[in-house]
């Protein structure tokens, strides 16, 4: 038996009851909201979200320190006071179980409710820790390529369900497919709307996007273009952002890269994928983010994982519970000095955390949002 | 007076966690087990100042009297009334009890004293009110996690001994406590010794109320002295870590 077979073997295929069993076990998909319907009479999904979460409004008003949270979340082009113009950034950093996707989500709901965003999730082929908000997803994947889709039990032990593309549908909203980055941007994306992308392997459209531009110029790779069909499929996020800040649409966007780490790591070098250059591609693309409206909302486990060139242009930072805050701004890029003289995060619950900019810091809380399920979405997109 | 904000909170930590013990004292213990963990609690909180001779001494009383089945004066003293089996007046009991602190625990608390004065941090708040470096908020001893982890070492291996040990065996793990505990200061060949020894493993592992006893005093004579040194020791090597216990306010719900 070749390796191919064995494996073949070893991922057996789920009966149609297994799978029914399964999918049954998610919450079903909204499908009568004003983005759904299109309807606007109806409530729409932040409000739908809300309900079903059972989180109140967004209250300003509570916060002590308004230029750190509500300035984070709030996007103005005409802000109040001295508050920051267009899109803003964080860097949440936590070890795993501290609460990062939980907060994740609840900062999706939190920026369709207050800004009408188009917001972005990176899919990955390992994680999927969007599942809360699944029933008002818009699952964006790459055309006409191989998709491979599996549920996996938190227990190892429990035998994985393979589902078919058209079972997506009976978790999440609708399933999109879009051919490059600038037809996913203005012909597939929703104002008002979550969405998880899938980049594409074959990275199409990428290199076009990449000449088209006048100002960003890297040294290219050995090869002599800097997108290319063999770059990893995580390659695709540079592209993406290229796209949008150089051609739009200009609505308030927010991308959420969970484990920002592995799209710019500390160690990322030159090689011959081009991995410095994209690298500084999107430390370029940060300021353009800022003034086309772009906000990127990023996780990791530690700060040191993540490459300088990201890290020193991310204004806010938000420190989750089980490890201390800074006291002091040695070690974090692009920050001059941080306010905070003791530790307040260690000690904390799960669903708390601290946020803080140069000049300020808030504690804050945010509920659970639950699953009824314990499964992983396991979606793998093949070439 | 001690109840005031401070810019050094580990000193008002170090004479309120005392103060208790010494009200701990003064209304006198219900049991010998009792009298055992308040001294072990002595050690750190004192950050072992108390003479290790003093330790020797409380070891004796330990043994008791030969043929009489009671206990020596000094440790009946210690005692509430009703748990006593030598005949003494309770004001006598108090006095002695009072003289015991004045004499000996008091000298220990100002050595102490001297010695964090010398590593006590000073925190300049904004606020006096309501700071998370407000002494009566501070979890640690003398604000000093390492003593916490000392205590807790300290704190398992006098437990898992007056409890008896389940086996042989369980005396090679319980002499790995007791080296945490000890802070490294026991004799060399104190655990094997304790594992060769034919009559000292039936002491520290047997059931019957004699070897129970026989356990006290093993502890109060032979490891309460090596502990306090090992105390002495790790307290000059300490650093300082505020943690308030409570949060100074409830985040804001997002």
């Amino acid at each position: 038996m070749s390796i191919k077979e064995r494996l073949q073997t070893v991922r057996s295929e789920s009966s149609r009851e297994q799978r029914e069993e399964a999918i049954e076990q998610f919450e079903p998909p909204r499908r009568d909201t004003q983005q759904a319907t299109g309807d606007t009479r109806r409530h729409t999904d932040a409000d739908s979200m809300r309900r079903h979460f059972g989180i109140p409004q967004w209250d300003r008003s509570a916060f002590d320190w308004q230029g750190v949270i509500p300035n984070y979340l709030e996007k103005h082009w005409d802000p109040p006071g001295d508050e920051s113009v267009g899109g803003t950034d964080f860097l949440a950093t936590g070890k795993p179980g501290s609460g990062k996707s939980t907060l994740g989500c609840y900062f999706v709901e939190r920026d369709l409710e207050v800004n009408q965003s188009i917001n972005i999730w990176r899919g990955s082929s390992s994680r999927s820790e969007w599942l809360p908000l699944a029933p008002w997803t818009r699952l964006c994947l790459p055309a006409n390529v191989p998709v491979s889709i599996r549920l996996e039990s938190k227990d190892k032990r429990e035998p994985s369900v393979a589902l078919d593309v058209d079972d997506l549908e009976k978790i999440v909203r609708e399933v999109v497919r879009y051919e490059d980055p600038v037809h996913l941007l203005h012909d597939v994306l929703q104002e008002s709307a979550f969405h998880v992308v899938y980049p594409d392997p074959h990275m199409r459209g990428c290199q076009a996007i990449y000449e088209e531009s006048d100002e960003k110029q890297y040294d290219a790779p050995s090869r002599g273009q800097l997108f290319h069909e063999s770059d990893p499929a995580n390659h695709w996020w540079f592209g993406l952002v290229l796209a949008r800040v150089e051609h739009g649409p200009f609505h308030w966007t927010t991308l959420t890269l969970d484990e920002i780490g592995d799209i710019v790591s500390q160690s990322v070098q030159k090689d011959e994928f081009g991995s410095y250059q994209k690298a500084e591609l999107l430390r370029d693309s940060w300021v353009d983010a800022r003034k086309t409206g772009l906000t990127f909302n990023c996780f990791g486990h530690d700060e040191v994982d993540i490459s300088d060139m990201a890290r020193r242009k991310i204004r806010w930072r938000i420190q989750m519970p089980g490890q201390a805050n800074p006291t002091s701004a040695s070690k974090l890029v692009g920050f001059g000095e941080v306010e905070m003289n003791s530790d307040l995060t260690s000690s904390m619950n799960v669903g708390e955390a601290l946020m803080y900019t140069e000049t300020n810091f808030e504690k804050f809380a945010w509920s659970d949002m639950p699953t009824p399920h314990s499964y992983k979405l396991k979606i793998k997109v093949g070439r | 007076m001690t109840d005031q904000h401070s810019n050094r909170p580990a000193l008002i930590k170090l004479t309120h966690d005392l103060e208790e013990l010494r009200d701990d004292l003064l209304a006198g213990f219900e049991s010998r087990r009792e009298v055992l963990e308040w001294t072990q609690q002595l050690s750190v909180r004192t950050l072992g100042q108390l003479p290790d001779r003093w330790y020797s001494e409380i070891g004796a009383q330990f043994r008791g009297v030969p043929d009489s089945g009671k206990e020596r004066t000094l440790l009946s003293a210690l005692l509430i009334g009703r748990k006593r089996t030598r005949d003494m007046e309770d004001s006598t009991a108090a006095e002695l009890r009072e003289r015991l602190y004045a004499l000996t625990i008091r000298p220990a608390y100002h050595r102490a004293f001297r010695q964090l004065r010398a590593d006590a941090t000073e925190y300049l708040d904004d606020t006096e009110t309501d700071s998370q470096h407000t002494a009566d908020r501070q979890k640690w001893i003398a604000m000093r996690p390492a003593l916490d982890e000392l205590e807790e070492y300290q704190r398992t291996a006098l437990t898992d001994l007056l409890d008896g040990l389940e086996d042989r065996s369980a005396i090679l793990d319980w002499g790995n406590d007791l080296e945490q505990a000890t802070h490294g200061e026991l004799p060399g060949e104190f655990v094997a010794r304790a594992y060769r020894e034919e009559s000292t493993a039936r002491v520290l592992t047997g059931d019957d109320s004699a070897a129970a006893r026989a356990r006290e005093l093993f502890w109060a004579d032979l490891i309460a002295p090596t502990m306090n040194a090992g105390v002495r020791d790790l307290a000059g090597r300490t650093s300082e870590q505020p943690d308030a216990e409570k949060q100074e306010s409830a985040p804001t719900q997002l």
